[in-house]
C-alpha cells in the first residue's frame, strides 16, 4: 500500500492499532485496516492524537460483533415510545444507549462526534465509566443508521439492561458530600475560639447556637441516611453498622442541644458531629463508586437489543420488532434467530430448545406442534403461527444478584457492638447518677454513646472492601455485591457447567481418518464444507474450520459456494449437493462399512470424542473425531479449587458420555451429564445443606442454578440473563479468576478482622474513659478523627495487591 | 468587636452562596464524565481556529 513510514520491515505497527504488522503491510488485518478507512473517510482522524492522551483507561468489554440488521428496531415508533423520554416539548426525545468496546477518550470522543454528524441529533452526552451515551433528538433521526455507524467503528450499541439514570445516584451522594464538608468547615471555624483556649465572652452564646444550626442541618441532610438506614434496620429487628452510628449521632446532638440550654457553650460534641457526618460520607461515596465501576460494565454486559423477525402482512414478508407480533400472525424465523411468542410450527424442522429446555441438541418438530417461545431456528428458517401475545421485552433483571445480599461481619459485629455500648453506657449512667447525681449519670451516659460512635468500624470495612473490588476490577473480576468478598469464606463447594464454562464451547477436530488410501478428493472436501457451512451447529463449524486448513494444507484458498441443495437429517446430521457431487456429514451411528473408519469411530468415542462420518454418495469416505477444548486454565483451576479443601462438581445438560470424559480430563469425580436446568438448581440446593455453594455458568441452562446459589458467577461471554443472575463476572481473566478471587477474598477478610480489632481497642480505651468521667469534649474531638484515619490508613496498608503469585 | 455580627453573617451567607454553587454544578452533571471532557478540550481548537480564517467552512454542523 506504501503507507509504511520510515519503521523498518522488523518492527512494522499496524496504523490504526499498533499492534505487530506484517513486514511491509500498513495494517494488522483487514479489520484495521477498514476502521482505519472508515476514520478518513469520516474526517474523524483527530482520533488517533486523543487516543494518545489516555490509553488503556479501561480495560472494555469484549466488542461483540452484532448483526447490523437489528439497529433496525431502534426506528420503530414502539422503541420511541417504551424506550425514550419526551424531552423538550416538540417531538423531541431522549434516550440512553448502552456502548460496548470503549476502551480510552478517543473512544469516547469518536462516538459522540460521529452521532452528532447526523441531522435531528440535538445533544450527546458519553460517559467513558458507564459505558453509556445518552441523546436527545428530534424526529427525524435516523437512530438506527447512527447506531450502525457507531458499530462499523466496532463498537456495539444496545438498549441498557437498566432503565434508571446510574448517574443519578451519583450526583445526590455527591451532592452530600459536598454541603457534609462545608458544614464541617464552617463549624469549625465557630469552635475554633475553644481550642485556642480563648474567652468568647458574649460571643459564646452566638458561636454555640449558629454551630447547632449548622450541625442540624448536618444531621438532617447528608446525614439523614444514617437516620434512615438505622430506622429500616430496626424495623425489621436487624441490626446494621448504622444503628450504633445513628445512636452516636443523636446522642451527639441531644446532648450539646442539653448543653446549649443550661449555657455550657464550652461542653458541645458538635464539631464531632459534622466531621462524622463528612468523613462517612466521603468514605460511602468511594465505596459506591468503585462498586459502581464495577457494575456500569457488568450492566452493559446485560444490555440487548429485541429481535427483529419477518412478520407476513399483506402477502409480504415484513421485518419487524419482536413485540410487535399479533396473535393470528404468521412470523418466519431466520436461522440463529429466536421465535418471539408461544405458536404453532408450519412445517417439519429442527428447532434448538435449549433456553427452554437445557437440551443442547436441536430436536426434530413436526408441522402442528405446539413452539415455546425462545426457541431458536438452527439450520433452517421456520414459520409459526403466533398463538399468545409476545412477552413485553425486558431487559434481565441486574437486581436479581443482590437478592442474596446477607449482612457483612462489620453489620453482625454492629450489633454486638450496640447492645455492649447500650450496657456500658447505662452502666455508667447507673454508677454517676448513685455517685454524682443525675446530671452527671445522664452526662457519663452521653458521652459514652458518643464516644463509642463505631466509625472506625463504620469506615475500614467499606475502604477494605472497596480496595479489593477495584483491585479485583483491575484482574478482570467484575464483583457487583461487595457482600462477596465475606461470603466466599464460607465456600464449601463449586460446582461448574460444562459447556462454555470449563470448555471453550468450540470443537475441533481432534483427529480424522480416511477410507482407502488415505487423503480426500479436494472437490469432495469442497464440497461437504460448502454443505456444512451453512449450518451453525458448534460441530458444523468445527468440522467447516477443519476441512478448510485441509484445503489450505494443500494449497487452496478455500472459497465456499452456496450449495445447490441442503438437508437437514433428523438430528444427526446435514446432507446435501455442492459443486455436482452429493455428500453428507453425519454423527457416526452403526457401522461404515470400512474397516479402517469403524475401528477409528470405536476408538474415537471411547475417548470422548464427537465423531462424524463424512459420506459421499452414500459411501463413508472418512471420520472426524471433535473434542470441546477445555479453557486454558481449566485444569489448573480446579485442582487449586480442589488444593482449597473445596468440592468440585461438574452438571452439564450434555450427553453423559461428554460430560464423563471432560470431567476425568479435568480430575472431577463429581459430574453428571444430562441435567435439565431445574434439576441442575435442585442439585446445588441439595449441595448447599453441606455448606455455600458457588455455582460458575454462563448459559441460559444455569440461570436457575445461578439464581439458587449462595454466591453466582459467570463468564463475560455469558447469556444475559446470566449475568443479571450473576454477582461475579469473570472476564480477561478467565476461570483463573475465581481462585485469584479466592485469595483476594482471603486478604480483604483478614484486613478487615485487623482494622475491626484496632476499631475495637479504640472504642475500649474510648469508653473506659468515658466512664470514669473525665473525658472532655476536646480530648473526644481528637480521639475520633484519629482513631477513623489511623484504621482506614491500616486498611489501605493492609489491602495492597498480594505479592505477584503463579 | 461588634463587627463580628455583621461578618458572622457574611461569612456565613458567602459559605451558602458556595455550597448552592456546587449544588447546581453537581446537579446539572458538571462532575459527569470528566475524564472525556478534559481530554477533550484539548483537542476543540482544531474544531474553531484561534484566527477565525475560514478554514474549517466544511466541516462541522450548521444548525
Amino acid at each position: 500500500m506504501g503507507l509504511v513510514g520510515a519503521d523498518s520491515a522488523a518492527d512494522a505497527r499496524c496504523l490504526h492499532c499498533k499492534g505487530p504488522a506484517p513486514a511491509g503491510e500498513a495494517f494488522c488485518c483487514t479489520g484495521c485496516e477498514a476502521v482505519y478507512q472508515a476514520l478518513q473517510g469520516a474526517g474523524l482522524q483527530d482520533w488517533y492524537r486523543l487516543r494518545e492522551v489516555d490509553r488503556d483507561a479501561i480495560v472494555g468489554v469484549a466488542a461483540r460483533p452484532r448483526d447490523d440488521r437489528a439497529y433496525g428496531y431502534l426506528d420503530t415508533d414502539a422503541y420511541r415510545q417504551q424506550h425514550c423520554r419526551a424531552a423538550g416539548g416538540q417531538g423531541g426525545y431522549e434516550a440512553a444507549w448502552a456502548v460496548d468496546g470503549m476502551t480510552c477518550v478517543a473512544c469516547a470522543w469518536l462516538i459522540e462526534e460521529v452521532a452528532r454528524k447526523h441531522d435531528g441529533v440535538e445533544e450527546v452526552r458519553v460517559d467513558l465509566l458507564e459505558q453509556r451515551m445518552e441523546l436527545r433528538f428530534g424526529d427525524g433521526a435516523p437512530l438506527g443508521e447512527i447506531a450502525k455507524e457507531i458499530g462499523r467503528f466496532g463498537y456495539a450499541v444496545a438498549l441498557p439492561g437498566d432503565a434508571t439514570d446510574p448517574g443519578a445516584a451519583r450526583r445526590a451522594d455527591l451532592v452530600d458530600v459536598g454541603v457534609a464538608g462545608a458544614l464541617m468547615g464552617n463549624t469549625m471555624l465557630l469552635v475554633l475560639p475553644y481550642y485556642a483556649g480563648l474567652d468568647t465572652g458574649r460571643f459564646a452564646i452566638l458561636f454555640g447556637w449558629l454551630s447547632m444550626l449548622l450541625a442540624t442541618v448536618s444531621l438532617a441532610v447528608p446525614g439523614r441516611i444514617f437516620l434512615r438506614n438505622a430506622w429500616a434496620a430496626t424495623r425489621m429487628r436487624m441490626i446494621s453498622l448504622d444503628v450504633p452510628i445513628a445512636i452516636g449521632l443523636c446522642a451527639a446532638w441531644l446532648y450539646s442541644l442539653v448543653q446549649l440550654l443550661r449555657g455550657a457553650y464550652d461542653q458541645l460534641y458538635l464539631d464531632s458531629l459534622v466531621m462524622l457526618v463528612f468523613s462517612l460520607r466521603v468514605g460511602r461515596f468511594f465505596q459506591a463508586r468503585t462498586v459502581e465501576r464495577a457494575t456500569a460494565r457488568t450492566r452493559l454486559l446485560a444490555a440487548s437489543m429485541p429481535d427483529l423477525v419477518h412478520a407476513l402482512r399483506d402477502g409480504r414478508w415484513v421485518e419487524v420488532a419482536a413485540e410487535q407480533i399479533a396473535v393470528g400472525e404468521t412470523v418466519r424465523v431466520d436461522p440463529g434467530q429466536r421465535l418471539p411468542a408461544d405458536g404453532r410450527l408450519l412445517r417439519d424442522t429442527e428447532v434448538d430448545l435449549q433456553v427452554v429446555s437445557g437440551e443442547e441438541a436441536p430436536r426434530r418438530m413436526r408441522a402442528g406442534d405446539a413452539l415455546p417461545a425462545g426457541a431458536r431456528a438452527v439450520d433452517l428458517a421456520f414459520e409459526v403461527e403466533v398463538e399468545q401475545p409476545p412477552p413485553l421485552f425486558a431487559s434481565p433483571s441486574l437486581a436479581a444478584g443482590t437478592a442474596r445480599r446477607t449482612p457483612m461481619l462489620a453489620d453482625r459485629i454492629g450489633g454486638i457492638f450496640t447492645a455492649v455500648i447500650i450496657v456500658a453506657a447505662a452502666g455508667g449512667f447507673a454508677f454517676w447518677a448513685a455517685h454524682g447525681g443525675l446530671g452527671a449519670g445522664l452526662q457519663v451516659a452521653m458521652v459514652v454513646l458518643i464516644v463509642a460512635c463505631p466509625c472506625a468500624l463504620g469506615l475500614a470495612t467499606p475502604t477494605a472492601v472497596a480496595l479489593a473490588i477495584a483491585d479485583a476490577a483491575r484482574h478482570g473480576v467484575l464483583i457487583r455485591e461487595p457482600s462477596v468478598i465475606e461470603r466466599l469464606g464460607a465456600l464449601r463447594s463449586v460446582v461448574f457447567d460444562k459447556t462454555g464454562t470449563v470448555t471453550e464451547g468450540r470443537p475441533e477436530v481432534e483427529r480424522s481418518a480416511w477410507a482407502g488410501q488415505g487423503g480426500a478428493d479436494l472437490v469432495v472436501i469442497a464440497a461437504l464444507a460448502d454443505v456444512e457451512a451453512t449450518s451453525r451447529h458448534p460441530i458444523a463449524r468445527g468440522v467447516v474450520r477443519f476441512l478448510e486448513s485441509y484445503e489450505r494444507e494443500a494449497g487452496l484458498h478455500p472459497r465456499r459456494q452456496v450449495p445447490e441443495s441442503v438437508e437437514v437429517e433428523a438430528g444427526s446430521g446435514i446432507r446435501g449437493a455442492s459443486r455436482g457431487l452429493h455428500v453428507a456429514a453425519r454423527a457416526a451411528e452403526g457401522r461404515t462399512g470400512d474397516a479402517i473408519l469403524d475401528a477409528f469411530v470405536v476408538a474415537a468415542r471411547r475417548d470422548g470424542l464427537s465423531v462424524v462420518v463424512l459420506v459421499r454418495d452414500d459411501a463413508a469416505i472418512g471420520a472426524l473425531g471433535l473434542r470441546d477444548a477445555l479453557r486454558a486454565d481449566a485444569t489448573e483451576v480446579v485442582s487449586a479449587l480442589r488444593g482449597e479443601g473445596l468440592h468440585v462438581e461438574l452438571l452439564s445438560g450434555d450427553h453423559p458420555i461428554a460430560v464423563a470424559a471432560v470431567a476425568a480430563r479435568l480430575q472431577i469425580t463429581a459430574a453428571t451429564g444430562d441435567v435439565r436446568p431445574a434439576d441442575k438448581a435442585a442439585r446445588v440446593e441439595a449441595l448447599q445443606a453441606q455448606g455455600p455453594v458457588a455455582m460458575v455458568g454462563d448459559g441460559q441452562n444455569d440461570v436457575l442454578a445461578l439464581e439458587g446459589a449462595s454466591l453466582a458467577v459467570t463468564l463475560a461471554g455469558a447469556t444475559p440473563s446470566a449475568i443479571g443472575a450473576s454477582e461475579v463476572v469473570l472476564q480477561s481473566g478467565g476461570l483463573g479468576g475465581i481462585h485469584w478471587l479466592l485469595e483476594k477474598a482471603r486478604q480483604t477478610r483478614s484486613t478487615i478482622r485487623v482494622t475491626l480489632a484496632f476499631a475495637a481497642i479504640y472504642n475500649l480505651f474510648g469508653v473506659s474513659w468515658a466512664l470514669s468521667g473525665t473525658l472532655t469534649p476536646l480530648i473526644a474531638a481528637v480521639l475520633m478523627p484519629l482513631s477513623s484515619a489511623s484504621v482506614v490508613a491500616i486498611a489501605v496498608a493492609l489491602s495492597r495487591p498480594p505479592a505477584a503469585n503463579a | 468587636m461588634g463587627i463580628v455580627y455583621v461578618l458572622l453573617p457574611a461569612s456565613l451567607l458567602l459559605a451558602t452562596l458556595g455550597v448552592a454553587a456546587f449544588v447546581w454544578a453537581a446537579r446539572s452533571r458538571q462532575f459527569d464524565g470528566v475524564e472525556v471532557s478534559g481530554a477533550k478540550l484539548l483537542f476543540e481548537r482544531d474544531e474553531a481556529p484561534a484566527a477565525g480564517e475560514g478554514r474549517d467552512a466544511n466541516r462541522g454542523k450548521q444548525s
